[in-house]
């Protein structure tokens, strides 16, 4: 579904990504890891093209997405996103951060909007704070709120960018559970995380990155957790477990 | 870019709205008469501007409006450029202003007679003045500088001081530099009549003229408040003036006239 | 003559003097028209102006900011910049009188009109920075999290970032406001009845500078006293709703 080539960025003279090549399949759990500054979230970053690589190439379902003419607003509503710092919009109510984009984007109209996401705000338990504002709800409320936010573009994809780092440790429970329900319904999912025990119980595929570069990659993540082949993975597991 | 047509539709609307607001058109000043209706500009706070208010606000010049300008020269520029129909004006820096410009002309029936004077809030000083004046009017110095400066006579010379004065002190004159002859700009340094009658008036008074250059109507603020001795800028007496300061005796006639565009 | 006699005298007499001096200042001739007149060219010029200032002020920040955040518009960021330097290194009087003298030379136009332009660009270069600083307060997350939804540049622009810089700016564009309204004291020299000119005019026919000067002064600072109170308000009111 996602395939990557060879994938380069640098910001000035500073080369953060030096050549990544992966593919993510469908159904996939990819959990990313490593040390801060490896570039694990410029790499999320460039796969919805927050980020312009430098290099290489992303495929995505079958198209060069960092090409010239690529629509990449057409892109993103496949690749939803979720943020370590949540990103709502301050200004509009739980419900109305929701409905923004498929409305905006005529996808829905606005009953079918209002509708899918009380829906989704039943899911997650918080359709009572539909009317109210962000500034409201509680960390974890608010992450749970961004993921069924990104949910409404009913995406093939769900990029996460270290969406529990933000939060108080009581809550970062209620957006873990969130996310495994989201992997046990089929979603494909590319995860950037410290959680190691999530990523243990969820994910299909662990990737190790260090200095822009995958150092180890495990089809077993329990395998790779217990018995990591790469020092600098030896390393940085022994300091995080 | 969208940006780009929004930004031009701005400009677009901006200058409509400039031309919109031009339809005035000039009206044709013949005499004095003719001023009724009229867009009529003048200095402000000079007797020119004071004579058209007054007359606006009586009904005699029915719907005409009356614009103030800070000089003299800034009300011509507006009714050069067509903004005004009319500047009524003092008539010694009217006749400048119309030699400077072309296109321009003065009306041959005044808009009204009145006598110059120095003004003084000190009546000592005033007497003292006064004397000065009489002497100068008796020993012909008066009458050689309205020459030179009036009347543009070749022969006639401006005042200089006796050499080897010596001065007591100083007496500060207040004025507004933007009025030929009686007093304007040249070479950096103010000249005119009025001035070099006012030096002439300090030599005999054994004092230093000082020359403080203000607008117009700050001047009489300015001897009412100490801040100088005396003013000299062409000024009228008038009733409201004199309720405010002494004037010295008239040292010369000023006739108020109306410029037009030829 | 006891001492309370010559305390009362002289109060008489100030009190006389004052009565005095109010009468010629303000009741004869119906002087105090001078005021009101003034006073309806100031509010008229000022509200054109501001009106003037915040379209081109936000039409300038978003090329200024557009700029910034992709690297677009290029040739319009530059007159953008050229504008803002040129706008704010010169007096605002000094533009009064090229806009009138120069730009509009031989042209007969309404000097309010003159007056709200000129002091409409002026005040366009201040808000555009107000409303810049808007934008750019707002945190670069917001951006990405309504691109990553699949909303343009425009519609993150419109529908995400301008909502919340607009509200941000308000009480800066109210004070903004307050300045204008001090700044067309100058509009006099284009020969405009303001509320200063209208105290001058007093002056020049009465020639006692203290009562005109004065009320001048008292009805500016009543205005700006309501406006500010308006802009407290309003600074209230947007706080209670970031509270909700």
């Amino acid at each position: 579904m996602i395939e990557i080539k060879n994938l380069e960025k640098a910001f000035g003279k500073l080369e953060v990504l030096k050549g990544i090549t992966t593919t993510i399949n469908k159904g996939d759990k990819v959990v990313i890891v490593g040390p801060s500054g490896s570039g694990k979230s410029t790499f999320l970053r460039c796969l919805n093209l927050l980020e312009t690589p430098t290099g290489g190439e992303i495929w995505f379902e079958g198209q060069q997405i960092n090409a010239p003419k690529v629509n990449v607003d057409k892109l993103r509503c496949k690749m939803g996103m979720v943020f370590q710092h949540f990103n709502l919009f301050p200004h509009l109510t739980i419900l109305q951060n929701i409905t923004l984009a498929p409305i905006s984007l005529k996808l829905k109209s606005k009953e079918e909007a209002s509708e899918q996401a009380r829906q989704l705000l039943k899911r997650i338990g918080l359709l009572d704070k539909a009317n109210t504002y962000p500034a409201m709800l509680s960390g974890g409320q608010k992450q749970r709120v961004a993921i069924v936010r990104a949910l409404a573009m009913n995406p093939d994809v769900m990029l996460f960018d270290e969406p529990t780092s933000a939060l108080d440790p009581e809550m970062v429970g209620e957006v873990l559970q969130l996310m495994k329900e989201l992997a046990a319904d089929g979603m494909t999912m590319v995860c950037v995380t410290h959680e190691m025990g999530f990523a243990r119980e969820v994910a299909n595929r662990v990737l190790f990155m260090d200095e822009g570069l995958i150092l180890e990659e495990s089809d077993n993540p329990a395998d790779f957790f217990t018995n990591p082949k790469n020092p600098r993975a030896q390393e940085f597991l022994s300091k995080v477990l | 870019m969208k940006l780009t047509k929004i930004v031009a539709g701005a400009a677009a609307l901006v200058l409509a709205l400039s031309l919109a607001s031009c339809g005035g058109t000039s009206k044709k000043i013949e005499s004095a008469d003719d001023l009724v209706d009229a867009a009529i500009g003048a200095q402000g706070g000079t007797t020119g501007a004071i004579y058209i208010d007054d007359d606006i606000q009586d009904g005699l010049l029915g719907e005409a409006t009356l614009q103030e300008f800070k000089s003299g020269m800034e009300a011509v520029t507006a009714l050069k450029q067509g903004k005004i129909d009319a500047v009524v004006i003092d008539n010694e820096p009217a006749k400048v202003f119309v030699e400077q410009n072309d296109g321009l002309k003065i009306l041959e029936t005044p808009y009204i007679v009145e006598d110059y004077a120095i003004a003084k809030d000190n009546t000592e000083l005033k007497d003292q003045f006064n004397q000065a004046i009489a002497e100068l009017k008796e020993d012909g110095t008066l009458d050689q500088l309205l020459d030179y400066y009036i009347n543009k006579n070749e022969e006639a010379q401006p005042y200089t001081s006796p050499e080897g004065i010596e001065y007591d002190g100083k007496l500060i004159m207040a004025t507004n530099a933007q009025f030929p002859p009686y007093e304007y700009y040249e070479n950096e340094t103010i000249v005119g009549l009025d001035v070099d009658i006012a030096r002439a008036i300090c030599d005999k008074l054994g004092k230093e003229l000082e020359i403080s250059d203000m607008e117009f109507d700050s001047i009489i603020t300015a001897i009412q408040t100490g801040k100088a001795d005396f003013g000299a800028a062409g000024m009228t007496v008038t009733k409201d003036r004199l309720e405010n300061v002494d004037f010295t005796d008239s040292y010369t006639t000023g006739v108020q006239v109306i410029i037009v565009k030829e | 003559m006891d001492f309370f006699q010559i305390i009362g005298d002289y109060i008489t007499k100030a009190a006389q003097g004052f009565a005095d001096s109010f009468y010629q200042n303000f009741i004869e001739d119906n002087r105090w028209k001078y005021l009101t007149s003034g006073l309806v060219n100031t509010l008229l010029i000022t509200a054109g102006a501001l009106v003037l200032g915040v379209v081109l002020g936000f039409l300038i920040a978003l090329i200024r900011t557009t700029h910034d955040k992709t690297g677009k518009l290029g040739f319009l960021n530059w007159l953008a910049k050229l504008y803002l330097t040129v706008i704010r290194g010169t007096p605002v009087v000094v533009q009064l009188m090229i806009v009138y003298f120069v730009i509009f030379a031989s042209v007969r136009i309404n000097q309010v009109v003159v007056a709200i332009i000129a002091f409409g660009i002026n005040s366009g270069a201040y808000v555009a920075e107000i409303f810049r600083s808007g934008i750019m307060s707002i945190d670069p997350g917001q951006m990405e999290a309504g691109r990553s939804l699949g909303l343009n540049y425009r519609q993150t622009m419109w529908k995400i970032i301008m909502p919340q810089a607009v509200k941000n700016v308000l009480p800066a564009l109210g004070n903004e406001m307050i300045t204008l309204l001090k700044e067309t004291s100058v509009a006099g020299y284009i020969a405009i009845r303001d509320l200063t000119k209208g105290g001058d005019i007093i002056r020049n026919r009465t020639y006692s500078p203290f009562l005109p000067l004065l009320a001048v002064a008292a009805i500016y600072l009543v205005i700006v006293l309501i406006l500010q109170a308006l802009v407290g308000r309003m600074e209230r009111r947007l706080a209670k709703s970031d509270r909700n």
